[in-house]
């Protein structure tokens, strides 16, 4: 049962279709900067799906790169071993992460808080060791190299990166529809009344703890679309997937946008990428200080996000009045 | 011969290791109206929330239309028809009043039965759980309960702090679910007025036991029951 009603089904759709021709328009704007915006649009499919389950779900992570670095391995072994078509890889990548999220989530969501969390480091840290531990399979610390074939044996990849900024693109539009189209149906509506109160949702008869392993097992899945559709546009994968950084970045990119209402994931992960981008490039030390400045600042100004910042002073402008 | 719905065996439960309810013993049978009064901190909502089993149970047995439920996690229980309005008016604030309800609704249970209910409910529903009234929260609590088609509406004093014309409503609303003899109502309320006019039997709870068992109409006539274990008197009809 969908419950968005018919106008915000409306909108979201005119949201979809903005989303398009932005897209689009950075196609134009930017054709020497393609690669880049490739690496954002990935990124904000990370996001989105660390915002499914941080965000509306309330699961508290630390770990997300675990089942962003599987779906990587899985989608490079797929390379490497001669199945290089990018769709293929992309399935691959998103099972492999999803079964690794399944595989974790059955003992990380019987526990909450502050051991969630380190647990969930834990599970990245071990991924990133068998990584460089099995060199025979994953090419250790070196990595895999691959060669992508082309999209639906037509589309092959090319030097400007405009194959690849298009086949993300259009996997970031489809993600976003599905995020969508589940949180408004009564699974979604589940994971969001977890997150308020997980005994509420007990005593209304639904079985949390398996809600929560399916909300992590299908945020997982997103996660390891976004790794797979790295290791191809990068055509390599590297231990570096597993990295505490990537996310610890997602999720100051989801605080900076705002939780749990996706478009603070899209929104978030542009301003981050695009601070990043042009501070390291002004001061390749310190930009660090410039993003830790500007987190500072939306945490004390708008903790709810940048999103909410025109509602803020919407209510500011009315109570001044 | 009356059919038993639910009976408690020499409960006894409480919070970790501290017990509230020692040694409670009684049965409701189908369709029946059983009214749970007594002082504050005496045990009624931990009652409750034992038959629903969000207490640590130290003892005794609890069965639900013949089979025990006491090893049965709060779902499974809610899953085989038992439905609870705790005293907080426990709503998704974030959830819009529809989504409130979808997310309690199971099996043959419709939004519309919800709304033809609480009509207000239909008027206010794309409002979120939070912005209603207190009157309004409660009904969302109650719909949300009764879209489950719960057998076994345990209700934990839902007229706490609402206004009299909106505790009238909702007594109504309670006696029209138990007149359709599918729904057996426990009511824990503070209005003893109230929950004596709507039960057909009553039990005073006090230090965690059973202290009275019996019928309204005998606790009327002996104003002494009421003063001596609620410490309160009746008015004069």
């Amino acid at each position: 049962m969908s419950l968005i009603p018919r106008d915000r089904r409306l909108r979201d759709l005119a949201i979809l279709l903005g989303m398009a021709l932005v897209l689009t328009a950075a196609f134009y704007a930017f054709p020497d900067n393609l690669a880049f915006a490739t690496r954002v649009i990935i990124m904000m499919i990370f996001v989105l799906s660390l915002d499914f389950v941080l965000g509306v779900a309330g699961v508290s992570t630390l770990g997300h790169s675990a089942l962003f670095g599987a779906g990587a391995y899985a989608a490079g072994l797929c390379a490497a071993h001669g199945w290089n078509e990018p769709l293929l890889g992309v399935v691959a990548g998103a099972a492999a992460a999803a079964f690794v999220a399944l595989l974790s989530g059955l003992f990380l969501m019987r526990t909450r808080g502050l051991t969630l969390l380190m647990l969930t480091i834990a599970v990245t840290e071990v991924l990133g060791e068998l990584a460089n531990k099995f060199s025979d399979i994953t090419g250790g610390a070196d990595g895999l190299d691959i060669v992508m074939g082309p999209i639906l044996g037509v589309f092959k990849f090319d030097f400007r990166g405009q194959v690849g900024y298009v086949y993300a693109a259009c996997m970031l539009l489809l993600v976003f529809a599905f995020l969508r189209i589940l949180i408004a149906s009564p699974f979604g509506l589940a994971a969001r009344g977890i997150k308020e109160s997980p005994a509420r949702m007990r005593a209304i008869g639904a079985p949390v703890y398996w809600r929560l392993v399916a909300i992590y097992t299908l945020g997982g899945a997103l996660a390891g679309i976004a790794g797979a559709l790295s290791a191809q546009s990068t055509s390599l994968v590297s231990p570096a997937v597993f990295d505490f950084q990537l996310s610890a970045n997602a999720l100051i990119m989801l605080i900076l946008g705002g939780a749990g209402r996706l478009y603070g994931a899209l929104f978030g992960t542009l301003v981050f990428m695009s601070v990043h981008e042009v501070a390291a490039s002004v001061d390749p030390f310190n930009w660090l200080f410039i993003i830790g400045a500007l987190l500072l600042a939306v945490v004390y100004v708008a903790p709810a996000g940048l999103l909410s910042l025109p509602d803020l002073v919407k209510r500011q402008l009315r109570f001044s009045r | 011969m009356v059919e038993e719905l639910l009976s408690l065996k020499d409960v006894r439960a409480g919070y970790g290791r501290t017990e509230i309810l020692n040694g409670v013993s009684f049965a409701v049978s189908k369709g029946e109206r059983l009214a749970v009064i007594g002082r504050n901190g005496v045990g009624k909502t931990t009652l409750l929330a034992t038959i629903m089993g969000l207490t640590r149970l130290h003892g005794g047995a609890i069965t639900h239309a013949g089979a025990r439920i006491d090893a049965l996690p709060t779902h499974r229980r809610a899953e085989r028809g038992l439905g609870l309005v705790p005293q907080t008016r426990d709503i998704f604030k974030s959830l819009t009043v529809e989504e409130n309800i979808v997310a309690g609704l199971r099996g043959e249970g419709t939004l519309e039965q919800a709304y033809a209910l609480f009509p207000r409910l239909k008027e206010r529903r794309r409002n979120r759980g939070g912005q209603l009234s207190g009157g309004e929260q409660q009904m969302l609590a109650i719909a949300r309960a009764l879209a489950g088609r719960p057998s076994l509406l345990l209700l934990d004093e839902p007229l706490e702090g609402l206004a009299p014309v909106i505790c009238d409503m909702l007594m109504d609303v309670f006696r029209r679910l138990a007149a359709d003899g599918r729904t057996t109502v426990v009511l824990v309320e503070q209005h003893v007025e109230m929950a004596i006019d709507f039960a057909d039997r009553v039990i005073i709870l006090d230090a965690g036991q059973i202290v009275y068992e019996g019928l309204p109409a005998d606790i009327r006539s002996d104003g002494s029951i009421l003063s001596r274990f609620v410490g309160v008197a009746l008015e004069p009809t």
